[in-house]
């Protein structure tokens, strides 16, 4: 009885967790580039990202995956990032970018090397192409980018000119999902260096979250009742228990 | 243990962000030469957490510069500025500030001043008696004397920005410098890298009202979900209170 105990409070706990990435998602459903997170069924292969579908276990699947066996309180709590593609959004933006395939790389001002599918940038006071923090976009060679002043055009394989003359290839490299972690919502830090891969850039656009609002509000109902659930239970077992231990054997 | 409650606000408070600029460009709509603004859920990755769930990190918003559609208007004084250079005024403190709205007028004593009755930098004052004043597409302020003759009282200053997205809006359509602007070029319109003034017409702002529309059905999307999200997390604290009664 003290294991049930035990199994209904991991449940709970591990329904909370899932909650926690749930409410995640629903914030950043308009976060550009952003990624969800679901519960795992399965690992992926070891394909470039651009060759992954969206990840393909339907919801309850998921809740038993993160809930999983509550009987034993035991849980398989693996959750992954779904690198499938959110919708593009023209926005007409001459530094607004998506990219079919790979990701773009960004370097902070502490020298550590981020890469995103969030391709909204700026120029700063000096006219190096930046994200919204002032990160500065790198180019195939890993280098800054600096804009001379005037219209910026793109081709389909990153080249940036201005005026007419090419100034720099955005960098976009493409890797297995097994080389990503997640850093905050929209950037991933890497393992190794990426693989090139060829065009796919677009400007003037950019790409949407991936987040499924449905999805992941129906989920928050479901796993939310698992909670309520094991929380009855637990409460349940506290009585049975308080009866066993203060009432049983005792002399009216 | 409150992640879920924070995660939630972050989204709501995001997308009231996100109406705010969207009511701001609506309003201005129909203001010439204004320019709209958009904000954009932005992740960050180094303020992510260790478990990095902490909903939207950053709230980014842009100054939108593209120009406007040029509306015609029959006053010789008013003009539209055909590039992404900005005109000098007087901030009325000794300072300088920045418009896009080339809507001159006289005032009572012949300066030249804007809708607000800000004066140009430097200050144009057309002497007394004079006819036909104009812009020329140099910036140049041009009238007829009591002789029939043209002449010059003064010419317009303006300038442009290394990043004119890195401007300040302070309000009444006029910009102040930033961190961000850049080196500043000044020169005459009609000179390379300057394009000529486009008289007779004033810029239209650039406002998408479609654009707005959509931002605002999707944030009000947002903030219901996230409010949902909101009073599911709060429900399971108080189920994880109740245990301890």
């Amino acid at each position: 009885m003290i294991k049930g105990l035990y199994s209904a409070f991991t449940a709970m706990e591990a329904a909370w967790r899932y909650q926690e990435v749930l409410a995640n998602n629903v914030a950043n459903a308009t976060t550009t580039g952003f990624k969800r997170e679901v519960g795992a069924m399965q690992s992926f292969d070891d394909a470039l990202l651009s060759a992954q579908a969206a990840v393909p276990a339907p919801f309850p699947a998921r809740i038993q995956a993160i809930v999983g066996q509550i009987g034993t309180g035991h849980f398989l709590a693996d959750l992954v990032t779904d690198f499938s593609g959110g919708n593009l959004e023209t926005t007409g933006q001459e530094l607004d970018f998506a990219t079919d395939r790979g990701f773009f790389a960004v370097r902070t001002p502490d020298g550590q090397v981020f890469y995103t599918r969030d391709g909204h940038f700026l120029r700063d006071g000096e006219g190096n192409l930046v994200t919204p923090h002032g990160y500065f976009v790198l180019d195939a060679e890993g280098a800054p980018i600096n804009l001379p002043p005037g219209p910026v055009e793109a081709n389909a394989d990153g080249l940036l000119s201005v005026g007419g003359a090419p100034v720099a290839t955005l960098q976009l490299v493409d890797f297995t999902p097994a080389q990503l972690t997640r850093s905050g919502e929209a950037y991933f830090r890497a393992a190794e260096p990426g693989v090139p891969v060829p065009g796919g850039l677009r400007q003037g656009v950019l790409e949407a979250s991936n987040t499924n609002m449905v999805e992941e509000l129906t989920t928050l109902l479901a796993v939310q009742r698992t909670y309520q659930a094991n929380q009855t239970v637990l409460a349940r077992l506290d009585r049975t228990l308080d009866q066993a231990a203060g009432e049983v054997g005792r002399l009216a | 243990m409150t992640t879920i409650l924070t995660a939630a606000a972050s989204g709501m408070v995001h997308a009231a962000r996100v109406v705010d600029h969207a009511s701001n460009n609506t309003a201005n709509a129909q203001t010439f030469a204004f320019k709209s603004t958009r904000a954009l859920g932005t992740g960050d990755p180094l303020v992510a957490s260790e478990n990095g769930r902490l909903g939207v990190a950053l709230t980014a918003s842009d100054l939108l510069m593209g120009t406007g559609n040029f509306l015609p208007d029959d006053n010789p004084l008013h003009f539209a500025i055909q590039d992404d250079a900005f005109l000098r005024m007087a901030d009325g403190q000794g300072g300088v500030v920045y418009t896009r709205l080339g809507a001159l007028t006289l005032d009572g004593e012949g300066n030249l001043v804007d809708p607000s009755g800000r004066f140009t930098e430097p200050r144009i004052q057309l002497p007394p008696g004079v006819t036909a004043a104009q812009v020329e597409p140099t910036g140049e302020i041009s009238y007829t004397d009591a002789e029939g003759n043209r002449q010059v009282a003064g010419a317009l200053s303006f300038v442009k920005f290394r990043n004119p997205q890195g401007l300040s809006q302070i309000g009444g359509g006029l910009y102040s410098e930033g961190p961000n602007t850049g080196a500043i070029i000044e020169g005459v319109p009609g000179t390379e890298p300057f394009a000529p003034l486009h008289g007779g017409v004033l810029e239209a702002s650039n406002v998408d009202l479609a654009r707005e529309l959509t931002t605002v059905l999707v944030a009000q999307r947002l903030y219901q979900a996230s409010a949902k999200v909101f009073g599911v997390g709060d429900e399971m604290l108080r189920l994880a209170t109740d245990l301890t009664q």
